[in-house]
């Protein structure tokens, strides 16, 4: 056994490392420039997890999914690792300041991308040895990128004033377009390069069109019967998820709930732990849910909805089977949910409407630009982007419109970059939506993708393959657990507390 | 939802014939404002304060259209609202069958979200004995918040007594104070607990299992968790360590920040106007912290915008009238007096009953 696998023992009680993670780990050991595609599921926070173990200094990872920070921090803690902490807008003050007063004891922090756009704080980072920079999400940084954020493109900046540590970026799925614009956006210098095939054999890939909401509705049902749980069941709108998760409880006598952003969080958290407990069958979700979610025997995940992208499809097919046991992905969509997807993606950016009214000589318009943000009643994502581009093209300066610089020449080009970017949405989205054409297979077209060579031949590979197919609770019969533990005990409620805090009945 | 419409009923019947529907809100989300303070005075309606301000969200402005449109209430003047004949039987069978808990109080409880912060240290608390006392040492914790964690980790290190003696002292507190509801009550509050076993269940699946909508259940539960809190003051002996989990509530009589600037300014001998001014603030909104500080601080000394005459006229004036309608009481005094001045003594007669 080398030595990293007993390092890998020591500290987190694995025998060996998965695909992938060992090359990663060594390279950035090795003080390279590492950029690492890994689907969904592979392991990817072992990457830095290990490393911030090893490496005398300060590891910084930046996520934009700030929900998934704080899971993966609690969880971290919850194993007995005390060094991990975060920074995020979901701290309370008070968190904050404690977070930043021992910054000493950290050898792992996580970071949202808004706070490392506040000076002082990049300051204060800088005064501890960084040794290394986790780019999380990393396709991020991309404007090709399928969730492209203005807030990745200081990051270059960043890392310089931390003393340009080792950059290590890491993403599930990207194009080759993608990693070289990461590469050049990072400063990164002849990086080592891993990327692990996006296709995942032992998920069952199916597509199911339907005429109408209600032929929907009956699919979903008869999918059903028999399917392999627990499963992940994803809609577009929060009202769908209530109704399905309802729909699944009634007919197909299912232990379900829903998840969503209006779910109090007090909800979402006794939600995962159940789900996490094998207490609950399926879940029903936007897709604010699953994302740190570390549940390896999830064994379906159900589409009612289509995904914006081949990436967006993928990260969230990828969170079933990562057991490795045979485990399926069936999206069930009507016409109108692709034309639901068309106008949540068009709304992303804002249209040429908005950008005219906050302009010189527009309705909303005003010397500060806080002040022209808040009348045109920007969206928060909308600000920070607008924000940003204006200030990049010299159009603001100090939250102030500049009136010397060709105003009307800035807005041209931001309506052109808009435009691009919409376009290329689109082109995204048209891609994706050649899965419901029904006669190639789907994963070829995953393939053509992200140019992937063909892999070999799979006995249960997409309903184009193998249309009468289905991955039902029997395949794994045996691999998971199918009987539930009993729920705090039974009987009268006072039996109930007993067990909870394991008292005696004469207590 | 009937629980969300019994709910407004009784808002509206006890305030909505002289606020506004705004002003309704304001007193069940629990806004921090001198006008609610005096409101829920007013009208006392403390035991439904701040019942909205950590519950399950609910659509005011749907449930009164939908109320509006059973016949329950009607529209009057300035978007206040009262109970119709309907609304008044529709209220009582309600009350049968979804009835507020009777230990339920609002005010005390709510406003400053102690029955929240109780109740996530508690059932934190609970977590961690269930979970050492299976000899499970690393679990995900209920609660992420940083100070309930330590609160938590405070009272579990800083006692003297062992784990195990700390859970059988936790049993026989929730114990002796769960026999004191229902067994459906009781169960209701242990099924949502979380334990090494199991998560526990959400409102809304207590809710559906029940037949019963989720706010309904939110009261049942809240209605107990105020009676720890109570119990846990009036018979601290038996309670130790439910005591320990009332988390520190500001001190009833703190301002608004705000205000409190106001008043530094109004000790160092400025004018209201001056403060306004240097401030960069309306007067109307100086006056608004002058209310504020005469309802908080008995101390306070309104002589320089009133005198005890006007206080008392005004005062008895309201009480003759049976109002708080600013407007029907000013038309009924001598010209001359403010609707500065009038909201000044009703705040310093409620504040000081």
């Amino acid at each position: 056994m080398s030595d990293l696998e007993n390092e890998l023992r020591r500290h987190f009680g694995y025998r060996s490392f998965r695909p992938y993670q060992k090359e990663v780990v060594e390279s950035v050991l090795a003080e390279s420039d590492t950029i690492a595609f890994l689907p969904t599921g592979m392991g990817k926070s072992l990457c830095y997890q290990l490393p911030a173990k090893l490496m005398t200094g300060l590891t910084i990872v930046v996520s934009p999914l700030v929900s998934l920070m704080e899971d993966q921090v609690i969880q971290l803690r919850s194993k007995g690792e005390k060094n991990a902490a975060h920074l995020s807008s979901l701290l309370s003050n008070e968190e904050r300041r404690f977070v930043l007063k021992h910054l000493n004891r950290w050898s792992l922090l996580f970071v949202s991308p808004e706070m490392l756009s506040q000076q002082w704080l990049v300051k204060k980072l800088a005064a501890r040895k960084v040794s290394l920079f986790v780019v999380d999400e990393a396709h991020c940084i991309s404007q090709w990128g399928h969730e492209f954020r203005t807030d990745y493109l200081r990051l270059a900046d960043v890392r310089k004033s931390l003393g340009q540590p080792v950059c290590l970026a890491l993403t599930a799925t990207a194009t080759q377009e993608v990693e070289e614009d990461i590469v050049s956006k990072m400063h990164m210098v002849r990086p080592e390069r891993f990327r692990a095939p996006v296709n995942r054999g032992n998920i069952f890939l199916q597509v199911h069109t339907c005429e109408n909401e209600y032929e929907k509705q009956r699919e979903f049902v008869k999918y059903l019967q028999g399917f392999a749980q627990p499963a992940i069941c994803y809609a577009g709108t929060r009202q769908d998820a209530e109704d399905y998760a309802h729909l699944a409880a009634k007919t197909g006598g299912l232990r379900t709930a829903y998840y969503h952003g209006g779910v109090s969080k007090e909800d979402r958290i006794m939600i995962q732990q159940q789900f996490l407990n094998d207490e609950l069958d399926m879940i029903c979700a936007t897709n604010a849910f699953g994302m740190g979610i570390d549940k390896s025997d999830i064994r379906t995940i159900i589409h009612l909805y289509l995904p914006q992208s081949v990436e967006q499809y993928l990260q969230e097919t990828g969170r079933a089977g990562r057991d490795g046991g045979q485990s399926a992905a069936k999206m069930i969509v009507a016409g109108d949910d692709v034309r639901l997807s068309l106008r949540m993606l068009q709304r992303d950016l804002p249209d040429s409407r908005i950008i005219a009214s906050i302009f010189p000589g527009g309705l909303y318009h005003r010397p500060f630009w806080n002040e022209t943000a808040e009348l045109a009643g920007l969206e928060d994502i909308y600000h920070r982007m607008l924000h940003f581009y204006l200030e990049q093209a010299g159009a603001l300066k100090e939250g102030k419109w500049d009136y010397t610089v060709q105003t009307e020449e800035i807005k041209e080009r931001l309506l052109e970059r808009f435009r691009r970017r919409r376009f290329e949405k689109e082109r995204q989205y048209k891609k994706m939506q050649e899965f419901l054409n029904k006669d190639t297979c789907i994963r070829a077209l995953i393939r053509d993708y992200f140019n992937e060579e063909p892999e070999s031949q799979l006995s249960l590979c997409c309903n184009v393959c193998h249309p009468n197919s289905q991955v039902d609770a029997k395949m794994n019969a045996g691999s998971f657990q199918t009987d539930s533990a009993p729920v705090n005990g039974s009987g009268s409620w006072r039996n109930m507390l007993q067990t909870i805090l394991r008292q005696s009945e004469e207590t | 939802m009937k629980s969300a419409e019994r709910l407004l009923l009784a808002a509206i019947q006890s305030a909505g014939a002289e606020r506004s529907l705004n002003g309704v809100k304001h007193i069940l989300k629990g806004k921090r404002s001198a006008q609610t303070i005096q409101d829920v005075r007013f009208f006392q309606c403390e035991r439904i304060t701040a019942s909205l301000k950590d519950a399950p969200e609910v659509n005011i402005e749907s449930i009164v259209s939908a109320l509006k449109e059973r016949g329950c209430i009607r529209s009057g003047p300035a978007d206040t609202h009262h109970l119709t004949a309907e609304g008044v039987r529709y209220f009582q069978e309600l009350e049968d069958d979804v009835p507020f808990p009777a230990t339920y109080h609002g005010m005390p409880y709510e406003w400053h979200s102690a029955a929240n912060g109780f109740w996530q240290r508690l059932r934190l608390l609970i977590q961690t004995l269930g979970n050492l006392q299976y000899d499970i040492r690393f679990f995900q914790p209920v609660s992420y918040d940083y100070t309930v964690q330590r609160d938590v980790k405070t009272v579990l290190n800083h006692s003297s007594y062992s784990k195990d003696q700390q859970s059988r002292q936790l049993y026989q507190e929730v114990e002796s104070v769960l026999t004191r509801f229902s067994d459906q009550e009781a169960e209701i509050f242990v099924r949502r607990l979380t334990s090494a076993f199991s998560a526990g269940k959400t409102y809304t699946q207590l809710a559906a299992e029940k037949g019963k909508d989720e706010l309904y259940i939110h009261f049942l539960h809240r209605g107990i968790i105020h009676e720890m809190i109570q119990l846990s003051a009036k018979e601290s002996e038996s309670f130790p360590l439910l005591k320990r989990l009332v988390p520190a509530i500001p001190n009833q009589t703190s301002v608004t920040e705000t205000a409190a600037k106001t008043h530094e300014y109004i000790k160092a001998g400025k004018m209201l106007r001056e403060i306004a001014a240097t401030r960069g603030l309306k007067l109307s909104t100086i006056e608004d912290h002058v209310v504020e500080i005469a309802l908080h601080d008995d101390a306070f000394d309104p002589a320089d915008y009133i005198t005890n005459e006007v206080i008392t006229m005004a005062a008895n004036k309201a009480a003759d009238l049976g109002t708080s309608r600013l407007k029907t009481i000013k038309e009924n005094l001598p010209d001359g007096i403010t609707y500065f001045q009038i909201r000044l003594a009703l705040a310093i007669k409620s504040g000081r009953s």
